[in-house]
């Protein structure tokens, strides 16, 4: 049994204090002194800790929206004098798609590497728009042998980038008449892209790259500097030349593209070549035409909240994924190709999501910034100060922080599968049946019965 | 003038939930890159302790003052008032350990009907000016 994929991850402090989210308001002049006063009986410990800085030498602020959210206080309270409040500067945080939530989570998981649990519960709807419309299918978590995480059985994350043959011929002989094409294998459904609308340092660039050589796995640069890194992938434009003695290069789709890179094969027999196509139902015919010519891998994209411009409409990725999925299927060459996606993804779910809807792996940006602390407060794009310096990031602190988070994430992957029965993250590819959407649902189950459900009632 | 990270030592503490929505915090922003002092929101001033007056004066503030909502306006209903009680507090504990009650204000605004915003940065304003004079005449 070869070794299992393991990623190290160690606690990465933030340099800035995290926005919290909960505080507590004590009407302390009326406290009666109970000797089983709840403050004590803290599960976080936040009161504790709050009396125990003030003994030090921290900031004084700091501690204030240290709280939870269990409300195990406020609610056990004999004289009701705890009340809870939510910190405007945290609801300030990001926006529709890059909630508060998902950038705090992603800050936890970066400090820690581990999984967040939230201390009261799930708050939120039942469904909402985007990804949050699937759901998964977890109906094998209670079968007690699907433990991949603590070790009983192996889950593996492993995808490959690459053509694979549709079928095998053999020679008389028995040898193999099939030409093969390479294929690498990364033990992550995950790559690093090219950041949306950061401007990023050298420091910054060369950080990532670190990372996803740490973490066996690939990000696309396109920093003249950094194109020799082993985890580099060169970011091509219409007139850059291949760079020599790299086996994965993105080329930007160009009327000329299969030359360019039928010319770049020639070169590096064992050249990989990812085309980056947006997202669409427009594209479709031009993916299929690019499979036919050989290919090995497209890069889809949605924009950097998962929106696809689909001619007049707004479709998410997970839809324009399924139907670029569908297309190479009804076409019968689908395993002729590799399809990566990006554009949204913001969770470990998305990633399992997205391979749900077709995609073999994808691609992420923006949590790579929000592990360095990003606040998507796009201070940056307006030529703003940053409010976390990422001019004055420390390579070790990057490289960890980003092994953390896809470390949290490749728990979640595993933890996900696991409960859905899957155990290789090859088969999880366009396995709907492991999936529920809930619109489908809607429609054919409650629709007969209700209708069509009105514009004015959908849940966004 | 004693500074931490090149601000002066002046902290302000304003109710981010206060009924000024965004404007306050953003105004107050711009105002703390022009004066250099501490300006921070908080979830209510009731959130506010003597404790917390006090540290702030051993971590080397030289004055603290919090801006509360009007009276009648807090979201919690007494925060602002408890908070007036507390700076009280704090301002009899500083006068016992020799230093000068008066680095520590809470501001109340009179109602919410006159022109907040203005006023509530203006009163800061003044409070910051005083502050940091009376710091300079020390250093």
């Amino acid at each position: 049994m070869p070794a299992k994929y393991h990623i190290h991850t160690r606690p990465a402090p933030p340099r800035f204090k995290p926005v919290g989210k909960y505080a507590i308001i004590d009407w302390r002049e009326d406290c009666s002194a109970c000797h089983n006063c709840v403050k004590r009986e803290c599960a976080y410990s936040v009161y504790n800790d709050e009396r125990d800085r003030l003994l030090q030498s921290v900031d004084y602020v700091d501690y204030l929206y240290e709280c939870k959210g269990c409300l195990c206080c406020v609610q056990s309270c004999t004289k009701g004098l705890l009340s809870w409040q939510v910190n405007p500067q945290y609801l300030a945080l990001g926006d529709e798609v890059w909630t508060a939530d998902i950038i705090s989570s992603t800050w936890y998981q970066s400090e820690t590497g581990a999984i967040p649990v939230s201390g009261a519960g799930y708050p939120g709807p039942f469904r909402g728009p985007g990804f949050d419309s699937i759901l998964t299918d977890m109906s094998e978590i209670v079968r007690p042998t699907r433990d991949g995480i603590h070790g009983r059985e192996y889950i593996s994350t492993q995808v490959d980038i690459g053509r694979k043959p549709m079928r095998l011929s053999f020679n008389p002989d028995g040898s193999l008449a099939t030409d093969v094409s390479p294929v690498i294998e990364i033990p992550l459904p995950i790559i690093f892209n090219l950041m949306p609308w950061h401007e990023l340092s050298l420091n910054v660039s060369r950080s990532i790259m670190d990372a996803a050589n740490e973490l066996a796995t690939y990000a696309i640069s396109d920093e003249p500097e950094l194109l020799g890194h082993s985890a580099a992938v060169p970011h091509l434009t219409d007139r850059q030349p291949a760079p020599a003695g790299r086996t994965l290069i993105e080329f930007v789709d160009t009327p000329d593209v299969a030359e360019r890179i039928a010319r770049a094969k020639t070169a590096e027999p064992n050249l990989l070549a990812i085309v980056k196509l947006p997202l669409g139902s427009a594209s479709i015919q031009r993916a299929l035409q690019l499979a036919r010519q050989g290919i090995d891998a497209l890069h889809c994209y949605a924009d950097w909240r998962g929106i696809v411009q689909d001619g007049g409409e707004r479709k998410h990725i997970t839809e324009a994924v399924r139907e670029l999925h569908l297309a190479f299927v009804g076409e019968g060459i689908r395993d002729e190709i590799t399809l990566i996606a990006s554009g949204g993804i913001s969770m470990a779910e998305h990633v399992v999501k997205t391979i749900l809807c077709g995609a073999d792996l994808v691609a992420v940006d923006v949590p790579l910034m929000i592990a360095l602390e990003c606040r998507v407060c796009m201070n940056c794009t307006e030529g703003l100060k940053c409010p976390v310096k990422f001019e004055e990031i420390d390579t070790d602190y990057a490289v960890q922080r980003i092994v953390n988070l896809m470390g949290a994430w490749h728990s979640q992957l595993l933890e996900m599968m696991g409960a859905m029965g899957i155990r290789e993250a090859r088969r999880l590819r366009g396995e709907v049946g492991r999936a529920m959407f809930f619109d489908d649902l809607e429609r054919e189950c409650f629709g007969p019965i209700f209708g069509q459900r009105k514009a004015s009632a959908e849940v966004r | 003038m004693s500074s931490r990270n090149g601000k002066s030592g002046v902290y302000v503490y304003f109710c981010g939930n206060g009924e000024h929505g965004r404007e306050l915090p953003s105004a107050l922003a711009e105002f703390e890159t022009k004066s250099g002092a501490h300006i921070e929101a908080v979830p209510c001033t009731g959130r506010i302790d003597p404790r917390y007056v006090l540290k702030a004066f051993e971590s080397g503030a030289e004055a603290v003052c919090v801006l509360a909502c009007p009276t009648g306006h807090c979201k919690t209903l007494q925060g602002n008032l408890r908070a007036a009680r507390r700076i009280e507090l704090a301002r009899e504990m500083l006068a016992e350990a020799g230093l000068k009650p008066d680095a520590a204000q809470i501001f109340l605004p009179a109602s919410p009907e006159e022109d907040t915003l203005n006023a509530a940065v203006e009163t800061v304003a003044r409070f910051i000016r005083h502050a940091q004079q009376e710091e300079a005449l020390v250093s």
